[in-house]
């Protein structure tokens, strides 16, 4: 678990939270006083739970290094779990980055044109899917997106082109 | 009453009503298994077929739709981890694990049943509470409602995990994200950066999707596997879910009773109710070390809820013309158009058949859901054993497509994407998520009726007796909650259970 990576992760994240925190405290100070509580008092609290989480991802990111002085054994251990670990999150990634780029290709030529697409080269490169089936897949998925929106009357997204 | 009843159902069971029960019975499963759509667009989209119908013809379409909308959304919660509606979201909590360790069919078995307890249950309350009905509503005022909220928002110590300190955070977080858009009592726009569409906030779907269905789906595909891989007992279970649920009968009874009451009350909303009751059950049963990985009273206590809201939320929608929810909200409008008008004076005896047609039609629609859930599940379940590398690429298509349907705007998907980041990396960082959706759904409701209780009351309100019960009840079930972390009673061992479940 206590990989280099995640383990930057873990405080980023808290970090993060810090911020966030900090931050929304800032903003609503501007608010009336009717709309400032919630907002402000929220932010505190994120803010205090937040840098109790920093510290406490800081102390335990440091356990292990110590214990490694001693035999090196830790040092062994930390590789092999992050070779493990790293492809994982890195693939989790570039998931989350493909659906981003498909809202993205939607934005540009909406959803009738880049469903299909999508859903293709999802198939050929996500699971190695024969181009044929990838084409009959593009092709349900479309026969789906138009018969919803049609049967539902359901607006769909446009995109600049389309 | 007996013999309206009787009136009632016999005008409901001509043949011809029955056809819509069905079809709105069959528009309501479809609309709950599609992640994203959910009632109200049901209600939207017949709108403008109750145009001009018999008034007990429309109630049986509108109604039938209405009831097993949080039947259908079962579906996808257990068989792929995304809620169909947002109420399924604390159904994915047990009922998707247990997929993943193969067990859908238990898992679908159990909820059904329950759902159609609870549906029943929630119709039989209608059907009882009508005479008494008015001072109910009325002995429930803001500052009740604001500790119902903070009741539920309490449970974000107990839903996080053992790790208290990161859910309450995650909480907290939720509540700062309810709290964009235009406050509830002021003209501050909070948090929007001057953007048009935070103006009006984020959308519950949007969150919901972000949080649940963006991470499960990317680890399911980053892992390439099947949901599950244990064929045998994939549906085969679903008489033991049955049995399950049999055997939980005080679990069903419980979340039933929540999903009633709590419905009731408007301004709760049927998400905040499932979790309540998702909440209330893992900290009154026995062993729970379980809970959120698989047990399958994770599953009963929020589906027999879900489906007693509908029952609960009628009765200010009917009696008071007060919607419960946005669904409800709907179906005000709806009948209107069939010459219905909600009020105080549908209590009257003359409107009694109506009323009553709308308790059988919820009943029987509650039953025939069910049914029809049964015989679907099976094939439906098939579903769980497609690598998700095939099916991924299709979810992620009705995601984008469902998150765009919350508000119809762009910021929806830009939203749905970025929260979906965040969640992707708190799921690998075992953050918890659950009190995040239950700090968004819960504190705009808090903000709120507390903002009310203090312009109206001042600190007076906090000596209402209503509000000290709620209050010690707050306390006694945070109290309990840390005491069963701390000191988990006779905690099974993971090996065993996982025996037991192949």
């Amino acid at each position: 678990m206590n990989t280099r990576t995640e383990t930057g992760l873990r405080i980023g994240m808290a970090a993060l939270f810090v911020l966030v925190g900090v931050g929304g405290a800032l903003l609503a100070r501007d608010f009336t006083d009717v709309g400032r509580w919630f907002p402000f008092y929220a932010s505190l609290g994120i803010a205090c739970m937040a840098a109790t989480v920093l510290v406490q991802e800081i102390v335990a990111a440091r356990r292990p290094a110590e214990a490694d002085d001693g035999t090196g054994a830790g040092a062994v251990t930390d590789d092999a779990s992050e070779a493990d670990a790293e492809p994982t999150l890195r693939t989790n990634l570039l998931w989350w980055l493909a659906v981003a780029a498909f809202a993205a290709t939607v934005y540009v030529v909406g959803l009738f044109v880049a469903a299909p697409a999508f859903v293709a080269l999802a198939l050929r490169y996500g699971a190695k899917v024969r181009w044929r089936n990838c084409a009959l897949a593009a092709l349900i998925i479309l026969g789906a997106v138009y018969g919803i929106s049609e049967i539902l009357s359901l607006p769909m997204p446009e995109g600049l082109l389309w | 009453m007996i013999d309206a009843a009787v009136e009632a159902l016999g005008i409901i069971l001509s043949p011809d009503r029955l056809l819509w029960i069905l079809a709105g019975t069959c528009l309501g499963l479809f609309l709950g298994i599609v992640p994203g759509l959910g009632g109200m667009v049901g209600m939207a989209v017949l709108l403008p077929f109750v145009y001009g119908m018999d008034p007990y013809s429309g109630i049986a379409l509108l109604i039938g739709m209405m009831a097993v909308v949080q039947t259908g959304d079962t579906f996808p919660a257990v068989l792929i981890g995304v809620p169909g509606t947002v109420g399924g979201a604390a159904t994915i909590m047990d009922g998707y694990p247990m997929a993943r360790s193969g067990q859908a069919g238990r898992a679908l078995g159990a909820a059904f049943f329950a759902s159609m307890l609870g549906g029943l249950f929630g119709a039989a309350v209608l059907f009882a509470i009508l005479p008494i009905a008015r001072p109910l509503v009325l002995s429930a005022g803001s500052p009740e409602l604001f500790m119902l909220s903070m009741f539920g928002l309490s449970l974000v110590a107990v839903l996080s995990r053992g790790a208290p300190t990161k859910g309450i955070l995650s909480g907290l977080l939720g509540v700062l994200l309810a709290t964009v858009g235009l406050a509830p009592a002021s003209t501050d726009m909070r948090y929007t950066f001057d953007s048009i569409y935070l103006m009006s906030g984020i959308d519950l779907v949007v969150v919901a999707l972000a949080l649940f269905a963006i991470p499960e789906i990317v680890e399911l595909v980053s892992e390439g596997k099947a949901i599950t891989r244990n064929r045998a007992k994939l549906s085969g279970g679903m008489p033991q879910g049955v049995r399950d649920t049999m055997r939980n009968k005080r679990l069903v009874l419980q979340g039933s009773a929540i999903g009633t009451v709590l419905g009731i009350l408007p301004g709760i909303g049927g998400s905040a109710i499932n979790w309540i009751a998702y909440g209330v059950a893992k900290q009154t049963v026995r062993k729970n070390n379980r809970f959120g990985k698989g047990d399958v009273r994770g599953v009963i206590a929020p589906e027999a809820a879900n489906n007693s809201t509908e029952g609960g939320q009628l009765i200010p929608t009917l009696l008071f013309g007060i919607p419960g929810g946005g669904t409800s909200a709907i179906l005000l409008g709806g009948l209107v158009l069939l010459g219905i008008q909600p009020g105080p004076e549908m209590a009257d005896p003359a409107h009694m058949p109506i009323l009553l047609t709308i308790v059988w039609t919820l009943a029987i629609a509650n039953v025939l859901g069910t049914a029809l859930c049964l015989c679907l599940a099976r094939p439906v379940s098939l579903l769980t054993l497609v690598p998700a590398r095939l099916l991924g690429p299709f979810l992620f298509v009705v995601i984008i497509l469902a998150s765009y349907q919350a508000t119809h705007q762009w910021g929806d998907i830009v939203v749905v994407l970025v929260l979906g980041l965040l969640a992707v990396i708190m799921k690998r960082l075992d953050w918890p998520r659950v009190p995040l959706l239950i700090g968004f759904v819960l504190g705009p409701g808090a903000e709120r009726y507390f903002t009310i209780s203090t312009s109206r009351f001042g600190s007076d309100w906090l000596t209402n007796p209503g509000v000290i019960v709620i209050a010690i009840l707050i306390v006694g079930s945070v109290f309990l909650g840390v005491r069963r972390q701390r000191t988990p009673g006779m905690p099974m061992p993971d090996k065993a259970l996982e025996e037991e479940a192949r």
